[in-house]
């Protein structure tokens, strides 16, 4: 969908206070939010952290891989991305094709880059990541 | 503070592109997609490029799904979709009946329905095919916005260029939603 349609932002809203409320899990939240809308970023991104820090690494890049395709623009997902490649030993000329488009968008959109240090944990530098 | 973020991105930025330089073809095949995509994002202000557009297309069917991305993007952004669309069709008026389409799909705005009926101007100049399928465009894209109100003016724009279009253009008109 182009652009998200009220029923959507309706069923997700209903979902986030089922979650505030305790009914059912942050992780549950989510993934109930992606049957309802499978190409949601956000999403995609907040489920491939979740898979990540619960050691799922392979449902993790999956998730990661959908997130950026979802939305190019989003660098969080592209640096998970990254971690999920570096954390299987994958070849370090992949990840730095990576970085390089996380980087590009980064440069395009200053936003972003507030938007990824909040994003780290904290005391990480970005550059760590490279 | 931006500023010495964004140097630090830009340095970041050049010492990777050297690293690419001599990556493995795996790779490139893997990421040669998103590249498509990242120069698309990258050029977009400038409006679209059509040699861009044909390599993106050439790589159809990995590059859909990016696409939906895209404009998804674009659905974040109206603003600066509009701007884009605006200094495309200036540029490339055979893309015309795509952006007609994509308009009528963009949140309301004021002058949206003046912007469609405008990528009209200059149809005399498309090569024999191209007026009757930019016409039926605009016009479909016409009544998705204002809905049946826009069959009047569907109406008024075949009479004004109806001495461009050929024969089974107004047959055509018809399809769309009942337009008298």
């Amino acid at each position: 969908m182009l652009f998200t349609p009220e029923s959507v932002l309706e069923a997700r809203r209903r979902l986030m206070k089922q979650m505030l409320a305790g009914t059912i899990t942050e992780e549950e939240c989510f993934q109930q939010a992606l049957q309802v809308d499978p190409f949601d970023a956000m999403t995609l991104t907040v489920l491939g952290k979740a898979h990540f820090s619960a050691g799922d690494r392979p449902a993790a890049e999956e998730k990661y891989w959908r997130a950026v395709a979802a939305d190019p623009s989003r660098c969080e997902a592209w640096f998970g991305l990254n971690r999920c490649l570096a954390d299987r030993g994958a070849s370090q000329d992949l990840r730095t094709g990576v970085l390089l488009l996380a980087a590009r968008e980064m440069l395009r959109n200053e936003e972003s880059i507030d938007e990824f240090i909040e994003w780290l944990p904290p005391g990480r530098a970005g550059a760590e990541l490279l | 503070m931006a500023p010495a973020r964004s140097s630090w991105c830009g340095i970041a930025v050049a010492a990777l592109e050297r690293a690419t330089i001599d990556e493995p073809a795996d790779v490139t095949a893997l990421l040669h997609p998103y590249r498509l995509i990242d120069e698309l994002l990258e050029s977009a202000r400038e409006g679209l490029h059509a040699e861009l557009v044909d390599e993106i297309v050439a790589d159809g069917t990995r590059t859909v799904l990016l696409l939906v991305g895209v404009l998804h993007l674009a659905a974040r952004r109206p603003e600066e979709t509009y701007q884009t669309l605006r200094t495309t069709a200036s540029s490339h008026i055979r893309q015309r009946s795509a952006i007609a389409l994509l308009m009528a799909r963009m949140p309301a705005r004021a002058d949206k329905l003046d912007f469609v009926v405008s990528l009209l101007d200059g149809i005399e100049a498309l090569p024999k095919t191209d007026p009757q399928d930019l016409f039926l465009n605009v016009a479909d894209a016409i009544l998705m916005i204002d809905g049946p109100r826009g069959k009047q003016l569907t109406r008024s724009l075949f009479d004004r260029y109806a001495r461009l279009l050929p024969r089974g253009t107004d047959s055509g008109l018809q399809h769309f939603r009942g337009t008298p």
